[in-house]
């Protein structure tokens, strides 16, 4: 039944319109002392890697044996699936850049071979990998779980097991991925992008699919071959990792926008500013139809004709951040007034670049104070287990917000924003079990699903955007909320 | 009133709308009574004055005046410009009521408060109907002079719910009382008709015959003008303006219904009988065998769109660099970035000129603007070739400027736009000027056939707008040059998009409300359908090309 909320969106991540609070505050005075709190995992460990042959061993991770312990690699690795519709697409993730697409985009941006090509190979292959081993090691092991010169072999002596997390990462680059701030903060590196790797608006006009990330989205992705288990169960997992998520995927939106400020601030010519890849695909790629003029009235918080920053990432945050303690008990839910501050900023064509890089840098701080709660909380130690309401209160704030106060419209008519707040109430849908736990929330999920689902075209062809989401699916998307926000209040 | 009588010599003009050249209006009033001395061959300076300060809030009146002459009536004081001075083998004397019920410009004030106004002014936060940037259009301004934010309500003229006959025929009332001053004896034609353009317009009249005066008043509107006020911005579209259609003078002129009358037409006997060194001096006026017609406004309407789309955007880059949030949105091709996302995709197979994903300037202007440059280099008459050299690498200048980086390099973008400009004016200034014939009929034929080139190669086919604006003017000037056009592969093209400018029900007596929405979603459901090779195809089959 995930599945069905899945493929909904399959292609395309969600995002988020974002006001963490409706009523307009000002912005913090650009002195204000900041937070100094940071998660470990966000510079990237300064040691040598191994390639994934070396994970492959019958008795460690090659076992052989699909979906089982000590057969990581094999569940894992692109030889070892025969049926494409369950694998792990970072196997392939080389490959891809051998076939027709790749070879398009390669041709317009004027790249020969886009698989000796840094600007791919950056997030399509794994770093230090020998060029004989790429074709197999695709995104491999160590891309994911930190480069193992160090750790290889300590890894697997007990002492390991008494390490902290923090240390592991810090004193042998391994990333612990049960940690789930470390985990994200690692997947969003390529599918946000950071100061070395991005896909910008040249990379996506050339034909390279937009980059939309919502961790719980990918990881029940019906297609996606776990070889892994995870330790935390339902419903607190997925509660958990939404949360992180949000948090994890717009710190890293932030920061990458800090980044390009910076550029364009210094002069930098190569660096487009604005950077479109920043704001809503949709807002500017929709048809003008002259059916659909009314949308504007509705949002009241960016001008008519601006599309809007990051809404992807922003507009369902406000939800986690509010709601952050009931997930991770004990981390205040964070002010987030820095990061209000910069997306008011964006509002404009053409926003300064160098007030946007001050500001920017400031809202990373805010942002990192806040996950750096989040995994010391995890770290800490067992989380007592979350009450089983906890996904309808999830739900039932996500329909809220996206809502206008009234509920008479949406908050934010943009694809994305809406998106942003299905994939969550989704994610909080099948945390609980879905239509077995909670019957009512079917009807809305699924129909939100049906509404910001993509058409389908003639064989062969697709649309990569959600052509015909006018005035009429809007109001079905406001319906489906507001049965939804109805289903889930209560208890 | 009877002083009013207005437009009995305005005659021609006014297509659309139609003031005077890239300012419009009224220019000062002359010191002295005195004709100007007539110019043996007149050039076009007055296209480069504007109206002056002082004139301007020295609009005359509405409709009503010109009403009472040119309303089809042969009654009254109608009846005796009729009967001593032939006054319908000059004019077509019905003037007013083809506006009023047929013109769409009869509209433009009025659909401000209909639905779409409405619901424009909800999003905007302001209203419409009294906002000076949406009358600079809508309205009959009284001040084109006026900086648009120095603009009030009441420096419009709003009360015949449209750009009345004042907008293209001039401000001032100065001609308005001249152009109907009987001669002082018996048996003398009227004085106003013997005088040439120059001197009418130093009393405020346009010079409408010329297309030259024409496109660059159509364009002011229909593309914009920053220094009238006059610009479509982004925030409109957005909230809810309809996209600009692209502009094609010819087909404008064909699709309009006319209160003015071509060449050809039997009832303008005066003009078959000037002699044939006054028809262009006095009249802008080619006969039919010298000239094609439409031909010279295809060109000239071109030229006029390029240069309008080129000032709109050094306006913009220039106060970018004084400080701005970027040049606007709007002044870039549409549908550059509104595009549904598709796979396979057309753009993608088609490559980019620059960097791919960067909002490209207006396709559907440039094309037919780089096909006439084209077609003038083999014209030597007037000495168009010469003026016509150096275009491409103007115009790829600019196009380079605008995509450099997104939105453009204001800076780059202000040096390359002013080279189009300037080579616009030279192009334009011959045009003016030159009485030879420069469109012959050979000629017609030759760009007939580079329309048919374009419309059907690499660089329009990709898109819509370009594909429709060709097409509009290869049926208008096939049309004329009374080239075959079956009906069954007519209606092949429809298929692709509307072949008509206008849609009906344009032309319905009393219609209230706005006309304009009704035309959109069909042309939108076009441009989002297109498919490059059904429009291939169904323009070969046409053009007989396959």
């Amino acid at each position: 039944m995930r599945s069905a909320l899945v493929v909904g969106v399959v292609m395309f991540g969600v995002a988020g319109s974002g006001l963490f609070k409706r009523a307009e505050v000002p912005p913090p005075p650009l002195d204000a002392p900041l937070p100094t709190a940071k998660p470990y995992g966000l510079a990237k460990p300064p040691f040598g890697t191994v390639s994934s042959t070396s994970c492959a061993a019958a008795s460690c991770h090659g076992g052989g044996k699909l979906d089982t312990p000590r057969s990581e690699y094999s569940t894992w690795a692109a030889t070892a699936f025969t049926n494409r519709k369950l694998y792990d697409p970072h196997s392939t993730a080389y490959r891809v850049l051998f076939n027709d697409d790749s070879v398009r985009i390669g041709k317009l941006l004027g790249i020969k071979e886009p698989h000796k090509e840094a600007l791919c190979l950056k997030c399509h292959s794994t770093e230090g990998v020998k060029p004989e081993e790429a074709m197999s090691e695709g995104v491999g092991c160590t891309a994911c779980h930190g480069p193992a010169d160090k750790w290889l072999d300590v890894h697997m002596l007990p002492e390991w097991k008494t390490l902290s997390n923090e240390t592991k990462y810090t004193d042998y680059g391994f990333v612990p991925g049960k940690n789930l701030v470390a985990r994200m903060t690692n997947c969003v590196t390529c599918h946000v992008g950071d100061a070395d790797r991005e896909v910008n608006h040249d990379l996506i006009a050339a034909g390279h699919p937009r980059l939309a990330f919502e961790y719980t989205r990918f990881q029940f992705n019906p297609t996606y071959r776990h070889h892994w288990d995870e330790v935390m169960p339902q419903p607190d997992f997925e509660v958990r990792a939404w949360t992180v998520g949000q948090a994890v995927t717009l710190r890293a939106a932030t920061d990458l926008l800090r980044v390009r400020a910076e550029r364009a601030a210094a002069g930098d010519t190569k660096t487009p500013w604005p950077e479109f890849s920043g704001l809503s695909c949709y807002a500017c790629h929709q048809s003008v139809t002259g059916g659909d003029v009314g949308r504007d009235a509705a949002h009241p918080r960016r001008p008519a004709g601006v599309p809007g920053w990051e809404l992807w990432s922003n507009a369902a945050a406000g939800v986690a951040a509010e709601l952050c303690p009931d997930a991770f008990p004990g981390v205040a839910p964070p002010g987030l007034r820095e990061l209000a501050a910069l997306r008011k900023l964006m509002q404009k064509r053409s926003p300064d670049p160098k007030a946007v890089a001050v500001r920017a840098k400031r809202a990373v701080a805010e942002l990192d104070a806040w996950l750096a709660a989040l995994q010391t909380a995890q770290d800490k130690g067992q989380m007592p287990p979350l009450a089983l309401a906890a996904p309808r209160r999830f739900a039932h704030a996500l329909a809220a917000n996206a809502l206008s106060a009234d509920r008479a419209m949406l908050a934010d008519y943009d694809w994305d924003a809406n998106s942003a707040h299905y994939l969550g109430a989704a994610a909080m849908y099948h945390a609980s079990g879905g239509r077995a736990n909670e019957p009512k929330w079917s009807g809305p999920i699924f129909g939100l699903a049906n509404e910001l689902d993509f058409p389908k075209r003639k064989s062969g062809e697709r649309f990569d955007s959600p052509a015909g989401f006018g005035d009429a699916k809007r109001a079905r998307v406001r319906d489906s909320f507001r049965e939804l926000f109805d289903a889930t209040s209560g208890r | 009133m009877w002083r009013m009588l207005t437009a009995l010599c305005v005659a021609a003009g006014a297509l659309v709308l139609g003031l005077a050249s890239g300012s419009r209006a009224t220019p000062a009033a002359p010191q002295d009574k005195a004709d100007p001395k007539p110019a043996a061959a007149p050039g076009c300076d007055y296209l480069g004055k504007g109206p002056t300060k002082d004139s301007a809030g020295d609009i005359s009146a509405g409709i009503q005046a010109c009403e009472l002459c040119h309303i089809g009536s042969t009654k009254g004081q109608a009846a005796k410009f009729l009967k001593v001075y032939q006054s319908d083998e000059f004019v077509l004397l019905n003037e007013s009521e083809t506006w009023v019920n047929s013109d769409i410009h009869s509209h433009a004030t009025k659909c401000l408060t209909g639905p779409l106004g409405k619901q424009m002014s909800a999003n905007l936060k302001y209203n419409v109907a009294e906002a000076p940037a949406c009358l600079a259009c809508h309205s009959a301004d009284k001040s084109p002079t006026k900086p648009l934010a120095d603009k009030k309500y009441k420096d419009f003229a709003t009360a015949d719910g449209g750009v009345n006959c004042t907008v293209c025929h001039g401000l001032h009332e100065r001609w308005q009382s001249d152009h109907y001053k009987t001669p002082d004896q018996e048996g003398q034609p009227l004085p106003w008709r013997s005088k040439n353009p120059d001197y009418k317009w130093e009393r405020g009249m346009a010079d409408l015959r010329n297309p030259v005066v024409k496109a660059k008043l159509c364009a002011s509107c229909h593309i914009g003008n920053a220094a009238e006020g006059k610009v479509v911005t982004h925030e409109m579209y957005a909230a809810g303006h309809p996209p600009l259609p692209p502009f094609e003078l010819s087909s404008y002129m064909e699709a309009e219904p006319k209160h003015w009358a071509y060449p050809t037409d039997p009832k303008l006997k005066f003009f078959a009988g000037l002699p044939a060194d006054e028809r262009w001096s006095k009249f802008h006026f080619h006969p039919e065998k010298d000239e094609s017609y439409l031909t010279r406004h295809y060109a000239v309407g071109a030229i006029a769109a390029l240069r309008a789309e080129a000032e709109v955007l050094l306006a913009d880059a220039e106060a970018n660099l004084k400080g701005g949030d970027g040049i606007d949105f709007a002044r870039f091709d549409c549908y550059a970035c509104h595009h549904d996302l598709k796979y396979p995709s057309e753009r993608q197979k088609r490559g980019y000129e620059s960097v791919p994903g960067r909002p490209t300037l207006r396709t559907a202007t440039g094309v037919p603007a780089t096909l006439v440059a084209k077609h003038a280099e083999g014209i030597e008459a007037g000495g168009l070739k010469a003026k016509a050299a150096g275009f491409e690498q103007k115009w790829a200048a600019l196009r380079k400027a605008a995509t450099t980086r997104p939105f453009g390099d204001p800076k780059a973008v202000q040096a390359a736009a002013k080279g189009v400009v300037e080579w616009c004016d030279g192009f334009l200034a011959v045009q003016c000027e030159s009485a030879a014939p420069l469109y012959t009929p050979d000629q017609a034929k030759r760009l007939l056939g580079m329309i048919q080139g374009a419309a059907t190669g690499p660089s329009s086919l990709a898109d819509a707008e370009a594909a429709m604006v060709l097409s509009w003017g290869y049926l208008t000037l096939a049309k004329e040059a009374k080239l075959p056009l079956p009906e069954a592969k007519l209606q092949g093209l429809s298929k692709v998009f509307p072949l008509n400018v206008r849609v009906e029900p344009y032309s319905v007596k009393g219609m209230e409300g706005a006309p304009v929405p009704a035309q959109f979603p069909p042309r939108m459901k076009a441009v989002n359908a297109f498919e490059s090779m059904m429009f291939r195809d169904a323009f070969l089959g046409l053009t007989g090309g396959k």
